[in-house]
């Protein structure tokens, strides 16, 4: 697979602020790749350099061959952006928007089957302005489409959608991406991440602490397994539990799984002993528990 | 720099400005209330006296002194003697004066022989001029006690003189041209701040693309708000410019090349102002000494030497000198130098402009 995005020991500084520290890797054509970190990690500093936004402080970059801070207008013809901060002019309306994007950047794509994709039609002629925060961004989306881009930055595409907006944003990522377009996916909803991402890289504090893809990173990080016990209402605890179970909660039991042979005998010793149970699962960890796990620990300082 | 795109972002952008209600107010309504407004303060008639410039080419004589009494006395009249053997015409003219009494050198002798003749000096078509002239005929024989002599007025013609609000027309344009700056410095910080300038690099729209379409808005803008203080100026009030095809082509250049001088500055003001709090002052800071010292409202021959020497420091000065010169005194000459340095200046504050903004992106 050919590399769209190289990018190796790329550094910037704001000041006195390292925000990004001497990080690398690539996208591959294709991909949908998802830059992961809590605020202020860095993600979008790093996006914006790839953008051609930013100009970095050292480091390599290249972005479909180019050197972002040496860009033609061929470039913007090749990418599209939807910034985190997505704004534009307050009395233009998401129609005149997309005309305006679409004939500056001598596209072929139709404004209003643009609308349709971000479910925004019925709002076509309302000032921007007027438009609630999550329509904003769903206009800022159909703005990073409407180029027909080979590749496009989604920084935080899905912040601030309702549940039905996002499931449908995600659908239209998933949609691109059997296009063979190349996302570079900014997200703090991990399930997102996980569903979406071919990769994943995981940033803090300004540098990539993991890399892989989800399932590659569940596997590396995974502790164990956890085995829930939630007893039925009325019983708030219980003693006669196997041993390996602990309180989390009132009548919410939990134990770590490392073994089958665990498992099944704690499950034989509550089926014998006959206690009400509501409900008996196991939580497997996911790229969220790894997160938190890669997250919380200080990145080496050296 | 592309053509299409910038005509694109020209089109967007106009569109956009009738959507607001100033901008058509400021446009189109200011303008028209404004020169309405000059106009009737400053146009035919007027308000208070009329001055009338005297001068006296003969021997002081009780005729002239009655005379001089008789204008005073009729309330009418603010009276400025004008010394023998100076030329009338430069004096009303540096004194914006519209009507000139000379009594010629032989008058007392005349009069006293029961027929004399006074100089008249008007702008032919000067309604004014022409109301007052059988007044001060009048004034002039109460004056002298000579209610039986007949004295003949012979009316010298002036051109270029004109009427107080013909002063104003240029004033006015120069008025509408340095709006532009107050545009500027609240649109580049909030253009900045809401970062539009980014969004718009991603229509591949660059700075120099931006500020040219937004500097071709303003043009065509100011030109209509222009148009319309001139065609009431004429309409109404009958200002009597001199309006000649190369003159008002060589006005469509001043003004023009002050826009591009006064967009240059606005420019580079937005560029260091941080937000619109400070956008209000920063603008404010600018225009309201040009407004006042420039020559806008009054000459600038009325203010204390140290402001005049201000004035000149002052690049709408410059703007006002040039139409000035075109459109009250038919003079071409001396124009050129003021528009290869509003030329020169807006160029050179427009690069200086365009290298801070690029070194100001990335902060
Ligand atoms: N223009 C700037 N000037 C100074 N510091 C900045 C600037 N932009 C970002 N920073 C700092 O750089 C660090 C990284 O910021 P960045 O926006 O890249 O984080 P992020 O990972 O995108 O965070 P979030 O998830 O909140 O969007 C932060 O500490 C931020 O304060
Ligand atoms: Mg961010």
């Amino acid at each position: 697979m050919s590399e769209i995005i190289k990018v190796e020991n790329l550094t910037k500084r704001y000041g006195t602020l390292e925000a990004v520290r001497g990080i690398s890797f690539h996208v591959n054509a294709g991909e949908v790749f998802s830059l992961l970190g809590p605020n202020g990690a860095g993600k979008t500093t790093t996006v914006e350099i790839l953008e051609g936004v930013r100009k970095r402080t050292s480091g390599h970059v290249a972005v479909l061959g180019y050197d972002p801070e040496k860009i033609d207008e061929t470039f913007r013809k090749r990418v599209g952006v939807l910034p985190q901060d997505f704004n534009f002019l307050q009395r233009i309306t998401p129609l005149e928007a997309l005309e305006f994007f679409i004939g500056s950047l001598e596209s072929r794509m139709d404004p209003v089957e643009l609308l349709k994709t971000v479910d925004l039609v019925d709002r076509k002629d309302v000032y921007f302005s007027k438009l609630s925060g999550g329509q904003k961004q769903k206009l800022g989306i159909a703005i990073a489409l409407s180029n027909d881009a080979e590749l496009i930055f989604l920084d935080e595409p899905t912040a601030g959608l309702d549940p039905i907006s996002r499931k449908s944003i995600q659908q239209v990522m998933r949609n691109l991406r059997s296009l063979g377009k190349t996302i570079f996916l900014t997200t703090h909803y991990l399930e997102e991440a996980e569903k979406l991402a071919d990769r994943v890289a995981i940033v803090n504090h300004g540098i990539i602490v993991d890399e892989g893809t989800p399932e590659e990173l569940v596997q590396k990080n995974k502790t164990h397994d956890t085995l829930v016990v939630s007893l039925a209402r009325d019983h708030a605890t219980e003693t006669a539990l196997p041993k390996g179970l602990v309180m989390k909660s009132p009548g919410v039991y939990e134990m770590p799984v490392t073994s089958n042979d665990d498992l099944f005998s704690v499950l034989d010793s509550i089926a014998k002993s006959r206690i009400p149970v509501d409900n008996i699962y196991l939580k497997r960890e996911n790229l969220e528990d790894v997160f938190m796990r890669v997250v919380g620990v200080e990145p080496d300082e050296s | 720099m592309n053509l299409k795109r910038i005509l694109l972002y020209f089109r967007l952008h106009t569109k956009l400005f009738f959507r607001t209600r100033s901008g058509p107010f400021f446009l189109i309504i200011f303008p028209v209330i404004l020169m309405l407004l000059f106009g009737s303060i400053f146009g035919s008639g007027g308000i208070g006296k009329t001055s009338i410039a005297v001068q006296n080419d003969g021997p002081d004589s009780p005729y002239i002194q009655g005379s001089l009494a008789a204008f005073n006395a009729s309330g009418l009249f603010s009276v400025s003697l004008v010394p023998a053997g100076e030329n009338i015409t430069s004096y009303m003219k540096a004194n914006s004066i519209d009507i000139g009494v000379v009594f010629p050198a032989n008058f007392t002798s005349s009069i006293s022989n029961r027929s004399a003749v006074v100089q008249y000096y008007s702008e032919p078509g000067d309604q004014t001029a022409s109301t007052l002239q059988p007044v001060i005929l009048n004034l002039i024989l109460t004056g002298t006690g000579s209610t039986t002599a007949t004295v003949y007025t012979q009316e010298v013609s002036v051109s270029g003189l004109g009427k107080a609000v013909d002063y104003y027309i240029p004033a006015l344009l120069g008025y509408t041209i340095i709006n532009g700056i107050f545009s500027m410095v609240y649109e580049v910080p909030n253009y900045r701040k809401d970062r539009i300038f980014r969004q718009l690099s991603f229509a591949n729209l660059s700075k120099p693309e931006w500020l040219a379409a937004t500097t071709l808005f303003y043009a065509v803008t100011t030109l209509i708000s222009d148009v319309i203080i001139f065609g009431i100026g004429v309409s109404v009030f009958n200002v009597s410019l001199q309006v000649s095809i190369p003159g008002i082509l060589l006005s469509v250049v001043v003004i023009l090349s002050g826009l591009l001088l006064f967009t240059a500055i606005g420019l580079l003001a937005g560029l260091y102002t941080k937000d619109e709090e400070s956008a209000s002052l920063v603008a404010n800071t600018i225009f309201f000494p040009m407004l006042f010292l420039s020559g806008v409202f009054y000459p600038i021959s009325v203010l204390p030497s140290y402001l005049q020497t201000v004035a000149y420091a002052l690049p709408l000065t410059y703007f006002n000198l040039a139409l000035k010169d075109i459109l009250l005194y038919n003079a071409f000459s001396q124009v050129l130098l003021e528009i290869v340095f509003m030329v020169l200046a807006g160029i050179g504050l427009f690069a200086f402009s365009s290298f801070l903004a690029t070194r100001k992106q990335d902060e």
